[in-house]
């Protein structure tokens, strides 16, 4: 079965042509896919810099991979016929991070919806179209009379990220690049439009992938979750597992730095001050991207670069701490997530 | 050594705008004791930002302190004129924002600008001394003694916030005001800055008031919590009280909707309803329209933060008519 | 669809005691105010645009009223006694060539202004074409547009002007004149409106619209321009300002329409007839001071679209 979307061998690369001198390697050497059958939801959890938001962009097509191929029901977005760019048009939708920046400020906030009604012919008439719009908006928890005829600046983000959920809606997509809808968002509010993801994805069947570093929320919502560090994918699977038993020492590092509420404090005395981006050592690596971080690092570390191990049944984890465990062919990381809804 | 380092009674500020005078603050008091960690949690429009921007008297118009009076160590700031502000400022209070870490002058060497601030005070050292402090205040906020002479691009994140530490706490200020100093951080860059954060308070006894939303954080490194809302303090309690046992309904509500590591919860919820519009204040509780408890009196009178149990107030109806003490000074 | 997730004033009716809490939630902010009314409480609060927009009116009704008030006929030579001095007859005199100085500024403003108008208009219009068209196709056609641009406004502009409006054949006249000017006009339009354009091009809703599969020229005619108004209206408004500059440039130099009456042809006889030295300060004095009040008026309105273009420029109310 074709799967939705996929990204085969891609490495994305930014700058180091001509006279801009920083090469940046945000995307390495990535390959996935997203089937169209089970509607999933997976985050793709990492640090800034990780290359997580260049991943999500690389699958909307807005940027194009450096080497590999993006692939929507099989063919590569960059040619795709005009029919088929609108279906994908259609089938792939964002939600971006920014709740103010994605509304036209000349225009009331309405204009987003209806103009995707119109472009993707969605009503036959304005008054169907409004109808559709107002059933969305109370479908994500708004009420439409304090929604129309408001220009983006007189709503509150919450309500312009939950506005865009409901364009999410009325376009139906198969699948939602969420980056970091709600970290611009209050906190009261990050739990409606989270858990109105989740609905969207058990009622209508709508694939999510989350793109954060919170690895918190990514825990509550998600299934499967990839961890990504510089350009490369560290560790992957199954959700449960990954945060309660983190095999890769980044993750590690990662799931023990989050400040808990219901816990001992020691969070504070227990960190490690110094370590800082690098540990002291300056060497670099041409193998493993955490080696000069690791407290697990070996010579092998800096030198080769450690494939994906599979650690478990749904789990696997770019270590030479696994190093034994079985390594599968291909290193399409989707084949370790667990595809039970 | 104990007393209140800072007081604030009855703190209104209002931003005076065309569409009116929307009431950012209204009515906060609290004390703060010396070396004591307090932390101010509150959504967007909350107050908390300006409470904490008032204290150093750093508002711009449309800003205007209304009403009230801060006490630093026994003087009223906001009778203060702008010399005596400016003395105070880094002296005796110092701020560290989200935004500190781009706030660095780009032209500018890491020494010079850790000692920029000094010379204003009074500070004029020779070149050797000069060199002494500076690697005196790099090793405080744990940073090499190399970076003296880098610039702010050279620098990640989490160190330029680290200088913009050590530059608050160059003079031993007795208030640390840090707004929000690590959302823009890592999470693992975050615990560092923090680690460094409490331990530079801890060496000089310093008081802290910390501004945020990540109650995570909050939990682990506040002394006391004062939850936010509408421009008033609803909560205020020590911290473990506050995780354990919120009084108020809005403080309830928002530790719930904090998602947890701990387990899977079947469905996230948040607190329905939005924050009120500041400009025309209604009558009565201003979480009223969206609390789950409130009650007949709840749409006549104002609550005010009372003391319910010892050490731990709260502004809602719920407890008035049980406890009788009505002291009106946290 | 069923109710995914509760609409926020209901969860909260729905609670465990069962009381019906009042309805009321507080709106985010008033409902919206119509379009004009904002702008009309903006202008208001802004003193330069207030100010120059003020000025211009007066400009207009200077020019609408005098129109109806004066004899166009007292415009032409010899049409009076030359020379006279200020007087109930002529309010501001009689020129060196017999025309009674009040009828010609009448006369004479408006198509000074109409220079303006016409050459800013086109260098508008051309300017943000080029924008877009560089800013479209990026790469080496952006490098070449703005080559080109850079290094004709490297050239003085006055000794181009100077040499095609010699160059042109025939006799000069008004709408010849702003023809020529426009030939410059373009330059900075088209370098101003580049950067916004590149700027906007990155914004978040012009991504957001391709996802939502509107083409190229759509996006710019439907999401890009409305908000590049105010820039195109302070554009405007100074290539205007130059192009009445440039053109009592040329005609002070004796290259104008000796047709018309414009500002600069005013001037131009003004020099040609010694009237400085003669001391016919009547005839002197109203071109100079028409020019001054036009050009603050057009400053302090440009001043003010600046003000309303860039917000961190506001002053603090």
């Amino acid at each position: 079965m074709t799967p939705l979307l996929e990204l085969r061998n891609v490495t994305k690369v930014f700058g180091g042509r001509g006279f801009d001198q920083h090469r940046v390697v945000a995307v390495d050497d990535v390959t996935f896919s997203i089937s169209k059958d089970v509607p999933s939801m997976i985050a793709v959890a990492g640090e800034s810099g990780s290359g997580k938001t260049t991943l999500s962009r690389l699958l909307l097509g807005v940027d194009s991979p450096t080497t590999g191929q993006v692939l929507y029901q099989g063919k590569d977005v960059r040619k795709l016929s005009r029919v088929e760019r609108k279906a994908f048009l259609r089938d792939v939708q964002p939600i971006y991070q920014d709740p103010f920046g994605v509304y036209n400020p000349f225009y009331k906030a309405e204009h987003l919806l209806f103009t995707a009604i119109s472009k993707f012919g969605l009503a036959k008439s304005r008054d169907q179209a409004h109808a559709l719009i107002s059933e969305a908006l109370e479908t994500v928890g708004l009420r439409p009379n304090e929604i129309f005829g408001r220009f983006p600046h007189q709503l509150s983000g919450g309500q312009r990220q939950r506005v865009m959920i409901a364009r999410a809606l009325i376009v139906k997509p198969r699948i939602i690049l969420a980056d970091e809808p709600v970290s611009m968002v209050d906190a009261s509010l990050r739990a409606t439009i989270l858990e109105s993801l989740r609905v969207l994805n058990r009622e209508l069947g709508i694939s999510v992938l989350y793109v954060t570093h919170d690895l918190t929320t990514a825990y509550q919502i998600c299934q499967n979750i990839l961890i990504m560090y510089r350009g490369s994918v560290v560790e992957v699977g199954d959700v449960d597992h990954v945060i309660a038993n983190p095999q890769h020492p980044y993750t590690q590092l990662l799931v023990s730095s989050i400040p808990r509420m219901r816990a001992t404090r020691d969070w504070e005395h227990d960190a490690n001050e110094d370590v800082g981006s690098t540990n002291g050592v300056s060497r670099k690596s041409f193998g493993c991207k955490f080696a000069d971080r690791c407290p697990h690092v070996k010579e092998q570390c800096w030198t080769t670069q450690p494939p994906l191990f599979q650690v478990d049944d749904n789990r696997a984890s770019s270590c030479f701490l696994h190093q034994g465990a079985s390594v599968s062919e291909t290193n399409d990381i989707s084949q370790w997530m667990d595809s039970k809804t | 050594m104990t007393g209140s380092v800072l007081e604030i009674k009855d703190l209104h500020v209002h931003y005076e705008t065309d569409a009116g005078n929307i009431k950012a603050v209204n009515g906060v008091s609290l004390n703060l004791q010396r070396g004591e960690r307090l932390a101010l949690v509150g959504e967007s429009g909350s107050g908390k930002t300006t409470t904490a921007l008032a204290i150093m008297r750093l508002l711009k118009p449309p800003a205007k302190i209304v009403s009230g009076e801060i006490l630093l160590n026994g003087r009223n700031v906001l009778a203060m004129n702008e010399e005596e502000m400016r003395l105070m400022r880094l002296d005796k209070v110092a701020l560290v924002t989200q935004a500190a870490m781009n706030s660095l002058n780009p032209v500018m060497s890491i020494k010079d600008q850790l000692t920029d601030g000094l010379e204003d005070h009074g500070y004029y050292e020779s070149k050797e001394l000069r060199r002494a402090r500076v690697q005196e205040m790099l090793a405080r906020v744990g940073l090499n003694p190399e970076v003296a002479d880098m610039y702010p691009h050279q620098l990640s994140g989490g160190m330029k916030q680290r200088v913009a530490m050590a530059t608050a706490t160059a003079l031993n200020p007795d208030v640390i005001i840090a707004d929000e100093p690590t959302s823009a951080l890592d999470v693992v860059v975050q615990r560092q800055v923090m680690a460094t954060l409490g331990r530079l308070q801890r060496e000089t006894n310093a008081s802290v008031i910390l501004v945020g939303h990540d109650m995570g954080l909050i939990a682990q490194f506040a002394d006391r919590v004062g939850v936010m809302y509408a421009g008033k303090l609803v909560d205020l309690q020590p911290v473990q009280h506050m995780i354990e046992n919120p009084l108020h309904p809005y403080s309830r509500l928002l530790l719930e909707s904090v998602p947890t590591l701990e387990k899977k919860q079947e469905k996230l919820i948040g607190i329905p309803g939005i924050t009120p519009a500041l400009i025309n204040l209604p009558r009565g509780c201003l979480f009223r329209p969206r609390c789950p408890e409130a009650m007949d009196v709840c749409a006549e009178v104002e609550p005010s933060l009372t003391q319910i149990y010892p050490e731990r107030w709260a502004a809602c109806h719920l407890f008035t008519d049980e406890n009788s003490t009505q002291e009106t000074n946290a | 669809m069923k109710q995914m997730v509760e609409t926020d004033d209901r969860s909260i009716a729905e609670n465990d005691q069962g009381l019906s809490i009042a309805t009321d939630t507080n709106v985010a902010e008033p409902k919206s105010i119509s379009r004009v009314i904002l702008a009309f409480r903006y202008v208001r609060r802004n003193p330069s645009l207030t100010g120059g927009s003020l000025m211009l009116l007066i400009l207009l009704l200077f020019v609408v009223i005098g129109g109806l008030l004066i004899d166009p006929d007292n415009a032409r030579p010899m049409a009076n006694r030359p020379r006279l001095a200020p007087s109930a007859e002529h309010l501001l005199g009689t020129d060196r060539q017999g025309k009674d100085v009040l009828t010609v500024m009448v006369i004479g403003t408006p198509q000074t202004i109409r220079i303006g108008l016409i050459a800013g208009g086109i260098g508008v219009a051309v300017g943000t074409i080029l924008a877009f068209f560089s800013v479209y196709y990026g790469g080496i056609v952006d490098i070449l547009v703005s080559s080109v641009v850079d290094i004709l406004r490297t050239v003085p502009g006055l000794l181009v002007l100077v040499i095609i409006a010699i160059s042109v054949p025939g006799d000069m006249t008004v709408d010849m004149m702003a023809l020529i000017v426009a030939a410059l006009s373009w330059l900075n339009p088209a370098r101003i409106l580049r950067s916004q354009v590149l700027v906007m091009k990155q914004k978040p809703y012009v991504e957001m619209a391709r996802f939502t599969g509107m083409s190229g020229p759509e996006i710019i005619i439907k999401e890009m321009i409305p908000n590049l108004m105010p820039y195109l209206i302070s554009t405007f408004v100074l290539a205007v300002a130059g192009a009445i500059l440039a053109s009592i440039g040329l005609e002070a130099l004796g290259l104008g329409a000796f047709e018309s009456n414009t500002l600069g042809m005013t001037i131009y006889w003004n020099i040609h007839y010694g009237s400085l030295l003669n001391g016919w300060w009547w005839w002197l004095l109203p071109p100079i001071l028409m020019i001054v009040f036009l050009f603050v008026a057009l400053f302090l309105v440009s001043l003010g679209l600046d003000e309303w273009a860039n917000p961190r420029l506001r002053r603090k109310l």
